[in-house]
């Protein structure tokens, strides 16, 4: 059986990367919303995606405010792909 | 949610959540489904007037008011963007969608129907049936699918009934141009104010 992607099998980066699967670029704001989690830990787990290649994070300012969004590169939606394959080869055993 | 390792299942469970998070895909009060159904409705109800009266170098003058309609529209959903912080596939394909429909409705309503009379309404509210029922279910908002097959029959219908009849109907042909009011009520009028009424409720 393959190894899971250590990355993504977190609940948290799992539910920022499966969100930004649906959404092609999703604002900070938005994550934590549909997240739940704290923004501590969340701006934490985007960073390890996004050293990780995942993903893509852009800051800008929007009427004064900074603004956070990220969007998935490809290694992180190919990433995706792969570590749902093996979910479903854990679930589903070939015999 | 709290960041920790999990089981396959738990996984699974976790990708759909977030996937399917919404059980509908619209997240507004349909404000530009009502938009473009009035505009329409009044348009086709003007175009009728103007033939009644026999205005027949004038009478598609009232279809000009689609031109600020799409500019209105292009700014409404650059500024929703903007404000939500989200793109999403399936907003693209709507508004993708949408725009490859007014360029074929405008392309048949101003120059097919300058030609060959009512036929290219015919057509028109084909595609507007059938750009609707597809919205409607990308959405997945029953009422929309619904309305966009009725308008999209009702198209094939006054197609056929065009096509057969053309030379015994010219006085009734006026008609016709209410049907594109009629197809709009169906695609959007009625859905928008559904999806208004279940927006606000929702918000409740």
């Amino acid at each position: 059986m393959k190894q899971l992607d250590p990355l993504l099998h977190s609940q948290l980066r799992l539910a920022i990367v499966s969100l930004l699967v649906k959404h092609d670029t999703l604002d900070f704001s938005f994550l934590k919303e549909k997240t739940e989690a704290t923004a501590g830990n969340l701006s934490v787990q985007i960073k390890k995606l996004e050293e990780a290649g995942y993903i893509t994070v852009m800051k800008r300012f929007k009427n004064n405010y900074p603004q956070t969004s990220c969007q998935l590169t490809d290694k992180g939606l190919n990433a995706f792909e792969r570590y749902v394959k093996t979910i479903n080869e854990y679930l589903n055993p070939k015999n | 949610m709290k960041d920790k390792t999990m089981q396959p299942s738990d996984s699974m469970e976790i990708i759909t959540r977030m996937i399917e998070s919404r059980k509908t895909n619209w997240n507004d009060n349909g404000h530009i489904l009502r938009f473009w159904g009035w505009l329409i409705l009044f348009a086709s109800i003007a175009h009728f007037v103007l033939l009644e009266f026999q205005f027949y170098q004038i009478f598609w003058t009232p279809w000009l008011v689609t031109i600020p309609g799409a500019i209105y529209t292009f700014v409404y959903f650059a500024r929703m963007k903007k404000s939500q912080g989200k793109s999403g596939f399936l907003d693209k394909l709507s508004g993708f969608l949408w725009w490859m429909f007014a360029f074929n409705a405008f392309a048949l309503g101003f120059g097919f129907t300058f030609f060959f009379g009512h036929l290219g309404t015919g057509i028109i509210l084909i595609l507007l049936g059938f750009a609707s029922a597809i919205d409607g279910r990308i959405m997945r908002f029953r009422p929309m699918v619904i309305g966009g097959l009725l308008t999209n029959l009702m198209g094939f219908f006054t197609l056929g009934w065009m096509l057969l009849l053309y030379k015994d109907i010219v006085d009734a042909q006026n008609f016709i141009i209410l049907l594109v009011g009629l197809g709009i009520t169906l695609t959007n009028l009625i859905p928008g104010y559904i999806m208004k009424r279940e927006f606000d409720r929702k918000k409740q």
